[in-house]
């Protein structure tokens, strides 16, 4: 009882705790292609002179509300130019906040309009909304930089934790209900749809040899599980963070290859993009310090997005990493390889190629 | 305690911090952090029973296929495919989530319940935005499906009655 007491105390100060927010500022930037992306059926069909309202539609209630025509393509238009604002950073706040009140008004228009990665993305577009992510990587940033008004402070962080919980929701809720599903755990809904786009895989160019594989009943017996177990992973391994980072790099090969192999809308650049939010949310927790003359020190000031790194130069030979604790003293935690591999695993540039080389060191350290 | 400068945890943003919240304020987020954890499982758990499944993120839930034969019934009992001299074209009427040419054997992207759901609701719509149309009562859907590989079964949909009192408006 005392151990669920602490947590519970734990929780509720971190509700509270405020942190930096430069990777959500990176995720502000990702989403404004990602909307742009979303919006291009409807936005076609508006320049062509048709809206939703025109074909067969499926409202979620009557008393929900619905524009004109004459006011809703105006909105999606205005929503477009919004997606263009949120990225740059340009009035952002107000930006943000339409972008996610059009997007979740045109999802509830009709039941025809929704999708999973719909949903995703929505929820993505309400995090950036709510929170200042206007203070890095943005005009307004440059603006207030350039009025030399002071720096932003930090921002409250309870709807980081919010969406993180929401992310994990989204994995474990698809990797469950596969899980449970006596025909995805055999194999055969994959084997089956494997089986029906083999003529359009052979027509794109994909090898007979491969399609044969995915059609193979045994094969597929195995694969279902490892994508059931990978999405569980996945989901599982971001909460903790020992094995975040493993998780992180499981994830992006992960939703590269269904968007290789399936039509799912925005939803894997959605998911890639909301990697970031499990980017710790503290500026410069850590000190970087390179021998005078490497270029280590201009290429982690470069591709350090997320604002991690403080990077010193000194006469010294060896690059040594320094964690700083709450009041700011530094410890030693790597030195030299370890060192840079450990921060390249920091960056977003990066991470994907020194993420396995990190773990790889690390289950071959003696304990 | 009042709207004190709260104590950025060791600094580490290095910039103003922002002020203490209020009471109120701090309720709030719990309220709503509470809410949200809420909803979402309730439509997690929701979506084992619902058609559509909104915001249950079961994602590729099926292999299964289907297409479905259109008829109107007129009001004198003639069946006659939508196809057959009408005075509109289903497919300008019904566009997207496999509903445009439902003929054609296909998959059912999003479960076999929520393409059915789909295509009742089009039948719905079709026969309630077809005002020129003034010989059809009811349009009808002879579905053709396979549950997974399993079948084929056959089931029948129709729309709302047009003679009926909101059937057409």
């Amino acid at each position: 009882m005392k151990g669920l007491a602490r947590a519970l105390r734990r929780f509720d100060a971190g509700i509270d705790a405020t942190g930096d927010l430069r990777a959500l500022a990176v995720l502000r930037i990702l989403l404004g292609p990602i909307v742009l992306l979303h919006l291009r059926p409807f936005l076609e069909l508006a320049r062509d002179g048709v809206v939703y309202s025109d074909r067969f539609y499926l409202p979620y209630a009557d008393w929900y509300p619905e524009v004109s025509r004459e006011v809703y393509e105006p909105m999606l238009w205005a929503a477009a130019i919004a997606a263009v604002a949120m990225s740059l950073g340009v009035v952002t706040r107000l930006a943000t906040a339409y972008t996610a009140l059009f997007v979740g008004y045109n999802l509830f228009l009709s039941k025809t309009h929704f999708h999973h990665n719909r949903a995703f993305l929505l929820i993505l577009l309400v995090t950036v909304a709510v929170l200042p992510v206007g203070r890095h990587y943005s005009l307004d940033a440059l603006t207030r930089r350039l009025r030399r008004r002071p720096p932003p402070g930090p921002a409250p962080l309870w709807p980081v934790w919010l969406v993180r919980f929401e992310v994990v929701v989204v994995y474990l809720a698809s990797g469950v209900s596969k899980l449970i599903d006596p025909d995805w755990w055999s194999g055969r809904v994959l084997q089956l749809r494997a089986i029906d786009n083999r003529q359009l895989a052979l027509d794109e160019g994909a090898p007979g040899w491969v399609l044969d594989l995915l059609a193979d009943a045994t094969f597929q017996w195995w694969f279902s599980k490892a994508a059931v177990l990978t999405e569980l992973f996945i989901g599982l391994g971001l909460v903790l963070r020992r094995t975040r980072l493993a998780a992180i790099w499981v994830a992006i090969p992960f939703h590269l290859a269904i968007q290789i192999g399936a039509a799912v809308q925005v939803f894997s650049w959605a998911a890639l993009a909301a990697l970031v939010i499990w980017v710790t949310p503290s500026a410069f927790d850590r000190e970087l310090v390179v021998p005078r003359g490497r270029r280590l020190a201009r290429l982690v000031r470069a591709l350090d997005w997320f604002g991690r790194f403080e990077v010193a130069r000194d006469d010294g030979q060896a690059v040594v990493l320094l964690d700083r604790g709450r009041r700011r003293e530094a410890t030693v935690a790597r030195r030299d390889a370890d060192a840079v591999w450990t921060t390249l695993c920091r960056l977003p540039a990066t991470v994907g190629v020194a993420g396995p080389v990190v773990l790889l060191r690390r289950l071959r350290a003696p304990r | 305690m009042g709207r004190l400068a709260h104590a950025d945890p060791g600094g580490l943003t290095g910039g103003v911090s922002e002020p203490r919240p209020s009471t109120l304020r701090r309720l709030a987020r719990r309220v709503v952090i509470v809410a949200v954890v809420a909803a979402q499982l309730i439509l997690v758990v929701r979506a084992y029973d619902s058609d559509h499944k909104e915001f249950g993120f079961q994602m590729f839930p099926e292999s299964s296929r289907w297409q479905a034969e259109i008829v109107r019934v007129q009001v004198d009992g003639t069946r006659t495919p939508v196809d057959d001299g009408w005075e509109y074209r289903w497919s300008d009427l019904v566009r997207g989530r496999g509903l445009t040419n439902p003929s054609i054997d296909q998959h059912a992207d999003s479960g076999l319940r929520n393409q059915l759901g789909h295509l009742q609701g089009a039948l719905d719509w079709v026969a309630r935005n077809t005002p020129a149309d003034t010989a059809t009562r009811y349009l009808e859907a002879t579905v053709t499906y396979t549950d997974n590989g399993r079948g084929p079964f056959v089931r029948v949909l129709t729309s709302a009655d047009r003679a009926a009192p909101g059937g057409q408006r």
